[in-house]
């Protein structure tokens, strides 16, 4: 987290490039994780990092400091991601079933959390989560990121949660044989 | 049994999220402070003027059309029109809320509206002309 941060978009909005790359550096990793979880290769990943950062610097000047400069950038990513994902199916002829993302490509991942809620919940649904858990955004900034109403978000939010708390791989990753339907 | 709770749930959530960007570390600070060198930062409004025009020119005349084909779908155009103007012509709907003797009388000042909006006269008299027969 940058101290002074609408300090320093102030100044990048000005183009000032050295204020613009502390932003660059303090967003880079959480956005590069949430890129893992929808692009299909890597070099995916680091292409729509840098254009998303690309696209904000350009279009700094439309920033709503009203928002976060976090919902602002996600928004920019989720529209790039959109977009390389259907040039990557273009490419290479492939229909929905085989669609995986980076995070399933990898072995490792299968004891991760995500790897499983990546599985079983839509995109949609999957995004809504990480939003709201991981960069802890409200059902407003997550509904705008997504382009749909807040009700929405909420309700998928209850059906990702009932959905999750009976999954088994779920349950055994905590290692708990607890009813998460009660908690969470 | 030890009993989960929300907190730790949502730790695991947050701490697996980290864990996923471990093994790949991508570091385009470097690469994207090179390309900002050639960037001009684009003034949101100017961005903005541009599609407005275009805009006016072709989707509100469209969307226009729609609501008068709407309109010449559901009224009906009680009067012969062969020699009115819009502004005389009187429709009829049949929207509960305002009928008034069994009829409605959309008030002729809107269809003009619409009509000088779209600057589309001619084509409205075509419409009424065409449901007046």
């Amino acid at each position: 987290m940058i101290q002074n941060e609408l300090q320093v978009i102030k100044s990048a909005q000005l183009g000032n490039p050295t204020c613009f790359t502390q932003l660059v550096v303090a967003y880079q990793k959480q956005l590069s994780c949430y890129l893992l979880t929808k692009c299909f290769n890597s070099t995916d990943v680091e292409d729509v990092l840098q254009e998303t950062f690309i696209n904000a610097y350009k279009y700094i000047r439309s920033y709503n400091p009203q928002w976060k400069f976090s919902t602002w950038l996600y928004t920019i990513a989720n529209r790039l991601v959109k977009k390389y994902n259907e040039l990557y199916f273009q490419q290479n002829n492939l229909d929905t079933i085989e669609r995986t993302s980076e995070i399933e490509n990898k072995q490792p991942n299968k004891k991760n959390i995500w790897y499983h809620i990546r599985c079983m919940l839509s995109p949609n649904a999957f995004d809504i989560m990480w939003f709201y858990y991981v960069e802890e955004f409200n059902t407003k900034e997550t509904a705008r990121i997504l382009h749909c109403s807040q009700s929405r978000v909420k309700m998928s939010l209850f059906r990702s949660k009932r959905k999750l708390a009976k999954n088994k791989n779920i349950k055994m990753l905590f290692q708990e044989l607890v009813e998460l339907e009660l908690i969470l | 049994m030890k009993i989960l709770n929300q907190d730790m749930i949502v730790q695991r959530l947050k701490s697996d999220a980290n864990l996923l960007g471990k093994n790949c570390e991508f570091d385009v600070e470097e690469r994207v402070l090179d390309q900002l060198k050639n960037i001009e930062i684009i003034d949101a409004h100017e961005s903005v003027k541009s599609p407005r025009p275009i805009f006016k020119k072709i989707m509100i005349p469209l969307v226009g059309a729609a609501v008068l084909a709407l309109f010449a779908s559901q009224f009906i155009f009680p009067i012969n029109t062969m020699d009115q103007t819009p502004s005389n012509l009187v429709l009829i709907d049949s929207a509960p809320s305002l009928i008034s003797n069994n009829q409605i009388v959309i008030e002729a000042k809107t269809v003009n509206k619409v009509a000088e909006k779209l600057a589309i006269k001619e084509d409205m008299l075509f419409i009424a002309q065409v449901f007046s027969m």
